[in-house]
């Protein structure tokens, strides 16, 4: 015990006075990593409070509150879009802060100390990510992280790690709430606490000079140092922004759905372990859990193994090899990965449907917002969903002109209106209207109705009056009614709820009144009576349902197949 | 009491009292904390769902997936209706059978597609695949078949059960 105090003690002194010393060795570009990563670091910081200013974690507000940022805010998608990928630069530049240092030998004594903070603040790098991804709750945030924790369930314990990180038994809101604290509150503490020591111990030490170089004379930070320092951070600000900017932004994925297959991918940090894991075969668990164990192992272990004080890298290979290695390994696998991906054109098909889902999602979101009851219901924000999902439920498959097994007229743009009077009138069994009906070929379907032209309009203008459209002829109204009354009245009646004689009762035709009756029972003697084939609904839909397809149908009156396509697709 | 016992009686009692308190602190946090590990936070029906009218499933159809929508769920504070649980891929081999697959891959839990070309099922996340009839097909690391779900037609409606099981592992275990 006492041993290791005295050790540790030793790290912790000053070395001749490096703070006022300055910089032995003269400045260069190797040290300016340090100060590029707390640049990012503090963009990370900035970006991640304003974020936290609009993120609701709840699985209902989640992604809404996520898009409404991306989408709908003000620069929000440059704000969100620097947070996401300042966090893929860090990773990068702390990958090159590592293996410099390592090059260097600059984790000898008495830096021991500093490089093991510095391993452990790459891994709460790590860490951000793996709990900052999740927190957007779309299909590939949601879905990344559920293979994360099945693989950390799998670890022995593992159970114990996954409901405590989940928050409970299964996914859901304390899954939200538990990400979002460890992201933003536990993480950022024990960040910037680890963070002060690394920097602390290195400013005592400070800089280890290229090897051969010890014995020149130190030479001030300020300003050949800090103009290094200062270029560095601008350099790669402006990277990131220009990645930023050309990507506008990070991806946002429809919201998440547990019942959605979806091609769930790590971020690309992990995308080495992702590929390794494959490659393993059925070693993949063992291979998954253990590799993080050896690679932290070894950078841990480097400084107890490599302890001569010479730290030219020839004299070293042996330590320098496995570092590079480890790190092209490390490249070797990430791209393996993404070309595998890259040749694999059912994958691409998945995911560009994948994509279409989620441009939809948000352009709901921006044009309507997002229901309460979560972001999934964004897609039943579309014009007119209830009933056309209805539709597609109860009467597409009698009605719809693409149907193979249409039994009735075809429902769709224009139906009701006067063309489409006048169409039935001229041939009731004609294909669109009933010529898929049981009474089109016998004795009792209605036959053609033979009128001069002009007669012909009066009845179809009479005919389209009932529905109380307000674009109607009255002359020609009055003049269908007599129309009516020598062509029609032998089977048809016309009056407010006044049953025909063997026919169908005309009064209030194609009015959203006369739709939701005939919907709730199309065998009624007002309506079909017993030649109709349809089944009543009156049972199977409320009144509230019925009356909401009647307004869908009243709307497709004035319809054009151009607008019932503007309306978008149900899902 | 001599000088050293005395100083050693405070190191003691200066110790017990910070832990002391630091422990007053820890306690109450980690006992709310930990709460979530021993408490069913989200609840899944355990009785059987209603997914539709048997007619949906057209006998000797490919299989076909439906949602399986819980009427009510709880999640924590919170209490909806009609809530996605999951999916599942149901076929009926002839008129009296009806079968019924989770669609949760028993690996790591992604959703599983059904690849119409090679007519077999396909995990998007690690590959895994399974055959027609759910068996595994030797590709990727699930290490066992896809999960039957218990399913009965009452009235002419379809009743699911949803059962979550263990991932990861070759035998078929509830969670």
């Amino acid at each position: 015990m006492k041993r290791v105090t005295e050790w540790l003690r030793e790290r912790a002194r000053s070395v001749d006075d490096a703070k006022t010393s300055g910089l032995r060795g003269g400045p260069s570009l190797a040290y300016v990593f340090g100060w590029v990563l707390v640049m990012m670091l503090g963009v990370e910081a900035i970006t991640g409070v304003a974020l936290a200013a609009f993120y609701a974690p709840t699985t209902t507000s989640a992604w809404a509150s996520v898009a409404y940022v991306e989408d709908r805010m003000p620069l929000g998608w440059l704000v969100r879009g620097l947070h996401v990928h300042a966090a893929s630069a860090l990773v990068i530049v702390a990958g090159i802060h590592l293996v410099q240092t390592a090059i260097w030998g600059a984790y000898k004594k008495p830096r021991e100390v500093t490089w093991w903070l510095g391993v452990l603040l790459l891994l709460l790098v790590l860490g951000f990510a793996v709990t900052g991804y999740v927190l957007r709750w779309d299909q590939a945030g949601y879905w990344a992280n559920r293979v994360e924790i099945g693989i950390a369930a799998s670890a022995p314990g593992g159970s114990l790690i996954r409901s405590l990180a989940i928050g409970g038994n299964d996914y859901g809101n304390l899954t939200l709430t538990r990400f979002y604290t460890l992201h933003a509150m536990v993480l950022p503490a024990i960040f910037v606490a680890v963070g002060f020591a690394h920097v602390g111990l290195a400013r005592r030490h400070g800089t280890t000079p290229r090897w051969g170089r010890d014995g020149l004379a130190a030479t001030p930070r300020w300003p050949a140092q800090s103009i290094r320092n200062a270029i560095a951070m601008a350099v790669t600000f402006a990277a990131v922004i220009a990645y930023v900017i050309s990507q506008h932004g990070a991806d946002l994925t429809a919201p998440a759905d547990p019942s959605a297959a979806f091609d769930a991918r790590p971020l690309w940090y992990f995308r080495w372990l992702f590929e390794l894991r494959e490659l393993a075969g059925s070693a993949e668990r063992v291979v998954a859990l253990i590799t993080p164990v050896v690679v932290g192992g070894f950078l841990v272990g480097l400084p107890l193994v490599d302890r001569s004080p010479d730290r030219a890298p020839r004299t070293r290979v042996r330590f320098v090899a496995p570092v590079i290695a480890l790190f092209a390994a490390i490249g070797a696998l990430t791209a393996m990965s993404f070309a595998q991906d890259r040749n694999d054109h059912e994958l691409a098909k998945r995911e560009h449907v994948a994509k279409l889902r989620g441009d939809r999602a948000r352009a709901l979101a921006a044009e309507n917002g997002v229901p309460v009851t979560g972001a999934a219901d964004v897609f039943t924000t579309v014009p007119m969903y209830r009933p056309r999902m209805l539709f597609a439920k109860f009467c597409k498959n009698c009605h719809d002109a693409q149907s193979q097994e249409r039994k009735g007229p075809i429902i769709g743009p224009g139906h009701g209106d006067r063309a489409w009077i006048r169409g039935f009138l001229k041939g009731p069994s004609g294909d669109r209207y009933w010529g898929h009906t049981k009474l089109a070929p016998t004795e009792d379907a209605m036959k053609p109705v033979e009128l001069a032209a002009g007669d012909l309009d009066d009845l179809v203008e009479l005919l389209y009056s009932q529905n109380g459209a307000s674009d109607v002829d009255k002359a020609r109204v009055e003049r269908g009614k007599k129309v009516f009354d020598g062509a029609c009245t032998d089977c048809h009646s016309i009056g407010e709820s006044e049953a025909g004689g063997d026919a169908p009762g005309l009064g209030l035709l194609g009015s959203r009144d006369w739709y939701t009756r005939f919907i709730g029972n199309p065998k009624a003697k007002i309506h079909m009576g017993d030649k109709s084939e349809m089944p009543r609904f009156d049972n199977d839909l409320s009144i509230i349902d019925r009356d909401a397809l009647a307004g869908y149908l009243v709307w497709l009156r004035t319809a054009t197949p151009d607008d019932l396509a503007k309306l978008g697709p149900l899902d | 009491m001599g000088d050293s016992d005395r100083r050693g009686f405070l190191k003691v009692a200066t110790c017990a009292v910070g832990g002391g308190l630091g422990l007053a602190i820890a306690a109450p946090v980690i006992r709310l904390v930990g709460a979530p590990v021993t408490t069913t936070t989200v609840t899944t029906p355990k009785d059987p769902i209603d997914i539709g009218a048997v007619d949906r499933v057209v006998v000797g159809a490919p299989w076909a997936k439906v949602s399986v929508i819980a009427p009510v769920v709880s999640d924590a504070w919170t209490t909806a209706r009609d809530v996605v649980v999951g999916a599942a891929w149901l076929r009926r081999p002839d008129a009296q059978k009806i079968e019924a697959l989770s669609a949760v891959c028993p690996h790591l839990g992604c959703a599983v597609g059904f690849d119409a070309g090679a007519k077999s099922f396909l995990c998007p996340c690690h590959n895994s695949r399974w055959t027609e009839n759910g068996e595994l097909a030797g590709a990727g690391p699930a290490k066992r078949s896809l999960d039957p779900l218990p399913i009965e037609v009452k009235d002419g409606r379809l009743r699911l059960t949803w059962v979550a099981y263990k991932l990861d592992s070759a035998t078929r275990e509830p969670a």
